[in-house]
């Protein structure tokens, strides 16, 4: 799958889990925690929610908001697991 | 009076439970008040209880001290107000917070957080605790920092009104601040800041000995049984580990699962607090630098983590069949830390 596509669909189940922020102009190089609010249970929601889409597994040791800066930083890993 | 006051506060770094992010947020950044919060919140205790909302059987982990620290931290002044001092000085709780804040006083009480939470009258209560730390008289409403509105410890805005009612609700039984020290008392705490002299030093020989005591599981109350000895059924130190690992396996086996996150939450800030204070040792030349002994400890806060955040997936998703991962990564966190806090104990020793 092309990154523009699996981006664009990370957004997409993103934007479901967390309503208040739009897929079509959310900054993905922001900070997550001080610009989008992103919290230590969100993360993990969100991460749950890529891998049932694109069928990956995050580690256990991954599902932590200290290991992402930014949803660039989320997409790139659900990128690597499918490559 | 000024239209809106906002009491400094700081997002505090330690949330797991409400007293320890209120006195965290006042006193969080203050330098003084750091050499009273590393000689302390070294030892872990647990026991069960009779949790307060459902009834059922709540392992209560926590540091020591625990709530009481809001009473006992050198660098906080502590008022305890009656529900009838309140009216009888102000006639009403909106008056006496406002009262309170233009005092450079913060507010900490029990209140009803179902009638904050919810428009419609309900019938039920949700007794918690909630911080105030500011007003704004034109919109009518109080700075709060609390759990209940958000997934996390967050400041928020609660109008003057369901404050109001959230308090007016709330009787003497169920104000658990207060009911089991003074029973039949429904009240307020308000905390003022201590901190422009230094009244406590960073405390060596009192973090050798619950350091010893940690690693020992030996029990710390023994300390303090001039103010209290009513419990005997408490563990202390890196058992909690393993009472924490029985409890996760008991509740997530149980016939309905339970994913009360609580005790997990409290062992991991303990473990960032201890690689804080490891740090905070070593840069004030209490301990030699070590970058191989904080190596190793970010491993022990990063396998409490995971476990911490393996229930929450848990929880999300109902794979209860991961939870044998719990064991390991908690197990490995208790080995790695007695090992290099028995090193940290053994050079403050020969310092």
């Amino acid at each position: 799958m092309d990154k523009d596509l699996i981006k664009r669909q990370s957004l997409e189940v993103i934007e479901q889990i967390i309503p208040e922020l739009d897929a079509a102009t959310v900054d993905t190089s922001a900070s997550l925690k001080d610009d989008y609010d992103v919290n230590s249970v969100s993360i993990i929601k969100v991460l749950v929610g890529l891998e049932e889409k694109f069928h990956v597994e995050f580690e256990d040791s991954e599902l932590a908001l200290n290991k992402y800066e930014s949803f660039d930083d989320v997409i790139e890993s659900v990128e690597k697991k499918m490559n | 009076m000024a239209n809106e006051k906002i009491l400094d506060v700081t997002y505090p770094g330690i949330t797991s439970w409400q007293w320890h992010a209120t006195l965290f947020s006042i006193l969080g950044n203050d330098e003084n008040a750091k050499k009273w919060i590393f000689s302390n919140y070294i030892q872990l205790r647990c026991y069960t209880i009779n949790e307060i909302f459902t009834g059922d059987d709540m392992l209560l982990t926590d540091m020591m001290p625990g709530s009481s620290s809001l009473k006992e931290c050198p660098y906080l002044i502590f008022s305890l107000l009656t529900k009838e001092q309140v009216e009888s000085y102000c006639g009403n709780i909106i008056d006496f917070v406002i009262k309170t804040i233009d005092l450079n006083g913060y507010v900490y009480g029990v209140f009803d957080e179902a009638k904050i939470l919810c428009d419609a009258e309900v019938d039920y209560k949700f007794p918690h605790e909630l911080f105030i730390y500011g007003y704004n008289l034109d919109k009518e409403i109080f700075y709060v920092g609390d759990f209940t509105f958000g997934e996390h410890y967050t400041y928020s805005t609660v109008s003057f009104s369901d404050v109001e009612r959230g308090y007016e609700v709330i009787n003497a039984p169920e104000d658990h601040m207060f009911k089991d020290d003074y029973k039949g008392t429904r009240g307020l705490y308000v905390i003022l800041k201590n901190n422009e002299t230094t009244y406590y030093d960073l405390d060596i020989t009192l973090i050798k000995r619950t350091l010893k005591e940690y690693l020992n599981c030996e029990d710390t109350k023994d300390h303090f049984r001039m103010m209290r000895n009513r419990f005997n059924d408490t563990t202390f130190g890196v058992d909690v580990y393993d009472k924490v690992i029985e409890q996760i396996d008991k509740q997530l086996h149980a016939e309905e699962p339970d994913y009360d996150i609580r005790s997990l939450h409290i062992v991991y800030d303990h473990k960032v607090l201890m690689l804080e204070r490891i740090k905070y040792l070593m840069a004030n030349d209490y301990l030699p630098f070590s970058q191989s002994l904080v190596d190793e400890y970010e491993t022990v806060v990063e396998n409490a983590q995971t476990a911490r955040n393996l229930l929450v997936r848990i929880s999300i998703t109902g794979e209860i069949d991961r939870a044998d991962r719990f064991a390991k990564y908690l197990t490995d966190a208790k080995n790695t830390e007695i090992q290099v806090l028995s090193q940290v104990l053994e050079q403050l020793e020969e310092k």
